[in-house]
């Protein structure tokens, strides 16, 4: 038995996976232990050390008013960047993608548009910080067009908006070159076939692209999802929730209640439940996509 | 005929092209320019692209003050530090995965693709306390470590399809010859993934280098702490000394700029090849 199954596999392979997973589990898994583990407890100051307070915390969060605002911009946060991005990102791929004379002066385009990808979040939030400003370019133009000044950073009607259009401009390359690479892997021949049956550019985009990519897309929509509901950097530099909390994220909530607050317990509480949030959206969102797929084919 | 509508064509997909492009560019363009602008001008309305006399002086003063100078000192150290050992720990699980038979290696490679979408952040408690506990909390190795698990799994995955497409025969030869499964990874395989190396690598520079929230839960202060939060420091200052501001934000984005241009395809095969999978 034991020799069978050695024959089978291989176990030398662990001695090269050993240091990477025991990384991923020291920094990883052992943390998300601990954070919830904490979140059922509670520091108490007679005792001078953390007690189980069994679902408190929890209780606690669920009527906190800040923590539903938080909610409501994360997703608001979330979606609009989704859309932004795909909204940048698929028709400048469509673009890229487009018969060149010259494939040097293409390649120099999309590295043109991947540019704003290098920028670390606080400098792009600085770029944009400049164009901001009250007496800026941006409102100067605005002053052009004859409409009046926007504080696009101290209005809360504006801010969510403005911090979710600097996300979109930072982070659309990435989603560009997945698009772009799904583009190129479309097979040539579907398109010949299309002008052979006489479709034009909208209909051999509609009946040939849009169906190709589906799956794409749907990922992208996925790992935009994963990375945008946590987000933190960008809009903590420019706003930092403000004004009057109106981008005011999930993030910032578990930030100042847990680390600023040092609430431990309650901080990962709030840890456990932006996890157990994304673990819904994201099996919801793959069981719907799934059938969808089912249904099509 | 034909000929002259394709270049009519050609001249339009130009165009536009040029134009979304300087759109989308322009806060950079904006910013780079305002670097080269003295005092005076930064507040000048209407506001200016050009400066009207250029200067380098806020990018002088910038490279005379210590406080940015150690700022950039910690941003390569940990970066590069991280990206070692990122590619060294990710080649040897990728070769693992790529050319040995596991049990569960399905799910175990499921697992590494998932933790892609894992949340970090609501770790940061856990990482706050832990740093403290363990007493690298403010040094760089919480900081190298914290970087390089986050960019691990998608370099392990990238590299073990990188593996898969090289033969496998090359290595057996070498083996039968009674070389170790170490030695042939290093002197066999390894040359011939180089540029798998040099794509992983850059990504996972640029994900170190532009590191934020970790580096502000994990350091206090300008000591430790990288590039990244000497920037956010500056944003929102009553007073914003937007030339020499924007001279920082050039240099701290020069590095990753140049390092791109050199290695642009493989960075760009590295992440499609890695999605489309």
């Amino acid at each position: 038995m034991r020799r069978r199954f050695r024959n089978r596999y291989d176990m030398e392979g662990f001695v090269f996976l050993a240091p990477a997973l025991t990384l991923l589990v020291l920094s990883i898994a052992f943390p998300l232990f601990r954070v919830i583990q904490r979140s059922f407890q509670e520091y108490s100051a007679q005792a001078g050390a953390f007690q189980y307070v069994g679902l408190k915390q929890y209780q606690h969060l669920f009527s906190d008013p800040l923590f539903w605002i938080s909610v409501r911009n994360t997703f608001i946060f979330t979606l609009g960047s989704i859309a932004l991005h795909l909204g940048f990102a698929y028709p400048i791929a469509l673009l890229l993608n487009t018969r060149w004379p010259n494939i040097r002066v293409r390649n120099f385009f999309r590295g043109a548009f991947i540019l704003p990808f290098l920028f670390s979040p606080p400098a792009a939030a600085l770029l944009w910080g400049l164009l901001f400003r009250p007496l800026g370019p941006l409102n100067y133009g605005l002053s052009k067009l004859g409409v009046g000044q926007i504080a696009f950073l101290g209005d809360p009607s504006w801010a969510l908006f403005s911090v979710m259009f600097v996300n979109a401009w930072v982070y659309f390359p990435l989603y560009m070159i997945l698009i772009l690479g799904g583009l190129q892997s479309i097979p040539k021949i579907l398109y010949d076939a299309a002008r052979v049956d006489g479709a034009n550019w909208i209909q051999r985009f509609i009946y040939v692209t849009l169906p190709q990519m589906r799956t794409l897309v749907m990922t992208v929509i996925l790992i935009d999802f994963a990375t945008s509901f946590i987000h933190f950097d960008l809009v903590w530099t420019m706003t930092k929730g403000g004004p009057l909390r109106s981008t005011y994220l999930i993030s910032f909530f578990l930030y100042e209640k847990g680390l600023r607050d040092f609430r431990l317990g309650y901080g990962s509480a709030v840890g456990v439940v932006i996890a157990l949030i994304m673990a819904i959206c994201i099996s919801a969102y793959v069981f719907v996509a799934i059938r969808r797929e089912e249904v099509a084919a | 005929m034909r000929s002259h509508r394709q270049r009519i064509k050609h001249l339009l997909l130009y165009a536009i092209t040029t134009l979304i492009t300087l759109a989308v560019l322009f806060p950079v363009i904006f910013g780079f320019f305002t670097s080269f602008k003295p005092n005076p001008e930064i507040f000048t309305y209407p506001p200016k692209l050009l400066p009207q006399s250029w200067t380098i002086e806020s990018y002088t003063s910038v490279l005379s003050q210590q406080r940015y100078l150690r700022y950039f000192l910690n941003g390569y150290l940990i970066s590069i530090s991280s990206t070692l050992l990122c590619v060294f720990l990710g080649a040897l699980a990728g070769y693992g995965l790529s050319r040995f038979r596991l049990p569960a290696k399905r799910s175990l490679m499921l697992a590494i693709l998932a933790l892609q979408m894992f949340p970090g952040a609501i770790l940061m408690i856990s990482y706050f306390n832990l740093s403290r506990a363990l007493g690298i909390y403010d040094t760089y190795i919480a900081l190298v470590l914290v970087d390089t698990a986050f960019a691990l799994s998608l370099v392990t995955w990238l590299l073990k399809s990188y593996f898969d497409s090289i033969p496998v025969s090359l290595e057996e030869a070498a083996l039968v010859d009674g070389c170790s499964r170490f030695r042939a990874l290093l002197s066999i395989v390894a040359p011939l993934a180089r540029a798998g190396f040099i794509g992983t690598g850059v990504f996972a520079f640029i994900r170190a280098w532009n590191e934020f929230m970790f580096a502000l839960i994990l350091t206090k202060g300008p000591e430790r702490a990288p590039v990244t939060v000497g920037l956010a420091e500056l944003f929102g200052q009553y007073t914003i000394q937007w030339n020499g501001v924007m001279a920082l934000t050039v240099i701290a984005t020069f590095p990753l700029l140049i390092v791109f241009i050199f290695v642009q395809r493989y960075i760009i095969k590295g992440i499609t090849s890695g999605a489309v999978k």
